[in-house]
């Protein structure tokens, strides 16, 4: 073992868990509070990633229009959830499929407005950085830190916002912070909104490392669904523990065999770390959603 | 009730031994798909509608019926002579698929066994289940498409391009004389055998002992594992069950199109085997029937015209049922009768 492969192992791990760990919140902030998987998730993200284009063609800076495109998301994710979501919350399994239906929809509407080809975004920030003589991508080095202060804020959120507090008080026991006065159905509306907001900016943060093309999301979401259900509910601390071993054990067998291993490596490493802890690495659910 | 129910499944079975005699060519084919896929749909309902265990791996089981198929009756029965990774030219030698049909049907059995047992014996349930066959399937597909320079025997996997030239199933004696049923008439009849076997199958173990406790299990699991039922086994049971029957509707599609390739089982046709059963009515067996006809037959009709706004409306159906009817057509249809009877008639 040499310096260098030491330093690629662990910059791809790195750079892999910060990838997952981006995808994956939205989809955990929803399943935290709510229990449910949001199968549309994955549609969430492409599209973040094709409003990111959207804004990009009709003239905006490049970033300006990646920093914009999680809004019209969050918006769509308003409407389906007061149109459909809400009138499943208790039927999780009806939730899950009507999600279903949803990520169909919305990729099949994609498809009809834009056509099944891959559209190109230009890179916002090409280039690398150069160690000892290895070079890394800088964007992969900024997305690590984009991660972290994600993370940040939405730690400060949960923590030090009245949003946050009714957050949390309605996923340790939703029918007594109803109870107390807290607008049950508002906080869920709101979290399905900032959930597919942070589908979004992951998708269109991952933009300059993917092909935006309507099936995106299909790629990019069964790792999402693993992190989240072998992180658990805790939203962050779950989201993080799942993300980096996942993440990093797939970056890790990937490079010493086959991205094709890796896969499945990635596949196990899931169903074990389930049997050996079913309700995922950390984890703690209100009782009367369950 | 039984004997009414006999009468009208009978009558059923002669309608479609009957059918061919009045279609064309290619609605006979297009009636052996729509059974096919319809075995599909009753091996989720199984383990769906009966058990209550949403189960998304069911298009990987089809798939590997598929790919077990292909491989093991193409190495046996025909001589390969590779040009270039999926260029090849077959030559078969013919012979009865026996063995390849049990192999297609053991395999996603015993591949559904394991996994069973490991998910159910660690008490994996609801949404986490889903998540896990889901992710199953997917990974699945991915690891086909890059297995593009490897093949088993004398067989390129093929990548996405799939294999090719698969024989169709042949019946016979074995060392003494086969059939090949590339007729499509006789392909459909043995499609249509293998579906009222299952059926009938499904419909026996739905009304035995077995059968009750799944039910018991869909409706409330916790009290019949304090009956001293042990859960885990029967479902490992069921989904090894569901496991086979995905098997043989995917050997079937396999040896329908003489061709199976990862895109004969992607996300979208877990998605439509979902829809079809709920559209049927989950819990009912011959809904699972009912909703793949149906949308099959919609499909066929007016993809042509339609076609990617197909999708579309399908997605808005499954919406729209799930918020709306969640027992589906046959729900429906029981509810009517029920209503039927329980009205007072006045004399």
């Amino acid at each position: 073992m040499n310096f260098e492969i030491i330093a690629t192992a662990i910059f791809n791990a790195l750079s892999a868990s910060s990838i997952l760990i981006v995808s994956a919140l939205g989809l955990a902030v929803i399943f935290g509070m709510m229990g449910v998987i949001n199968l549309a998730h994955g549609e969430f993200i492409m599209l973040g990633a094709y409003f990111a284009y959207i804004f990009k063609s009709l003239g905006l800076n490049i970033w300006a229009s990646m920093a914009i495109a999680p809004i019209p998301v969050a918006l769509i994710a308003v409407i389906i959830e007061r149109g459909i979501v809400r009138f499943l919350y208790g039927r999780q399994m009806d939730t899950l499929l009507a999600t279903w239906g949803i990520s169909i929809f919305l990729i099949q509407s994609i498809r009809v407005l834009f056509g099944p080809e891959g559209k190109s975004i230009p890179h916002p920030f090409p280039g690398t950085f150069e160690i000892n003589g290895l070079f890394f991508p800088k964007y992969r080095f900024l997305l690590i830190l984009i991660t972290l202060s994600i993370l940040l804020l939405m730690y400060l959120l949960f923590k030090f916002t009245k949003f946050g507090l009714k957050a949390r008080a309605v996923i340790q026991n939703p029918d007594m912070s109803s109870a107390l006065g807290v607008n049950t159905p508002h906080v869920y509306m709101m979290t399905f909104c900032l959930g597919a907001g942070l589908a979004g900016l992951a998708g269109s943060l991952l933009t300059p490392l993917i092909n935006v093309e309507p099936a995106l999301g299909l790629k990019i979401v069964v790792r999402t669904f693993l992190v989240v259900v072998t992180g658990g509910t805790e939203i962050l601390l779950g989201t993080v523990a799942g993300g980096a071993i996942l993440g990093s054990t797939e970056s890790i067998v990937s490079l010493f065999t086959s991205t094709y291993f890796g896969n499945v490596i990635l596949l196990i490493l899931a169903i074990l770390i389930i049997r050996i802890k079913p309700k995922g690495l950390i984890s703690k659910v209100a009782e009367t959603l369950k | 009730m039984k004997k009414i129910f006999r009468n009208k499944f009978l009558i059923l079975v002669l309608i479609f031994v009957a059918l061919p005699l009045v279609l064309s060519t290619y609605y006979v084919n297009m009636l052996s798909l729509f059974l096919i896929m319809g075995i599909l749909a009753l091996s989720l309902d199984l383990i769906w509608g009966y058990t209550g265990i949403l189960s998304f791996g069911q298009g990987a089981f089809f798939g590997l019926g598929g790919y077990v198929y292909a491989i093991t009756a193409m190495n046996l029965l025909c001589e390969v002579q590779i040009r270039h990774l999926s260029h090849y030219n077959v030559v078969n030698h013919g012979g009865t698929t026996y063995i390849s049909i049990l192999l297609a049907i053991i395999f996603p059995a015993v591949i559904a066994m394991i996994l069973g047992y490991f998910l159910f014996y660690a008490k994996v349930s609801g949404v986490y289940f889903c998540i896990i066959t889901l992710s199953l399937t997917l990974i699945f597909q991915q690891i086909i498409m890059e297995l593009v320079e490897y093949q088993i025997g004398n067989i390129p996997i093929g990548g996405f391009n799939g294999i090719t030239y698969v024989p169709r199933i042949s019946i016979g004696i074995p060392f003494w004389f086969y059939y090949s049923l590339e007729d499509p008439m006789h392909f459909y009849y043995f499609v249509l055998f293998c579906t009222t076997a299952s059926l009938v199958i499904c419909y026996a173990i739905c009304n035995s002992p077995f059968g009750s406790i799944l039910t018991a299990i869909r409706d409330n699991e916790i009290r019949t594992e304090s009956f001293g039922y042990d859960v885990r086994k029967y479902k490992v049971m069921v989904f090894t069950i569901s496991g086979a029957l995905a098997g043989l509707s995917g050997l079937l599609y396999c040896s329908w199109g003489s061709f199976i390739s990862p895109a004969s089982f992607d996300f979208f046709l877990s998605a439509e085997t979902v829809i079809w059963v709920l559209i049927g009515g989950k819990g009912t067996l011959i809904g699972a029937f009912v909703g793949s006809f149906l949308t099959q037959f919609l499909e066929n009709l007016l993809s042509d015209v339609l076609v990617y706004y197909w999708l579309l409306i399908m997605g808005g159906i499954f919406i729209l049922i799930v918020l709306l009817f969640p027992k589906g057509i046959m729900g429906i249809i029981y509810r009517l009768r029920l209503s039927i009877i329980r009205s007072p008639k006045k004399q």
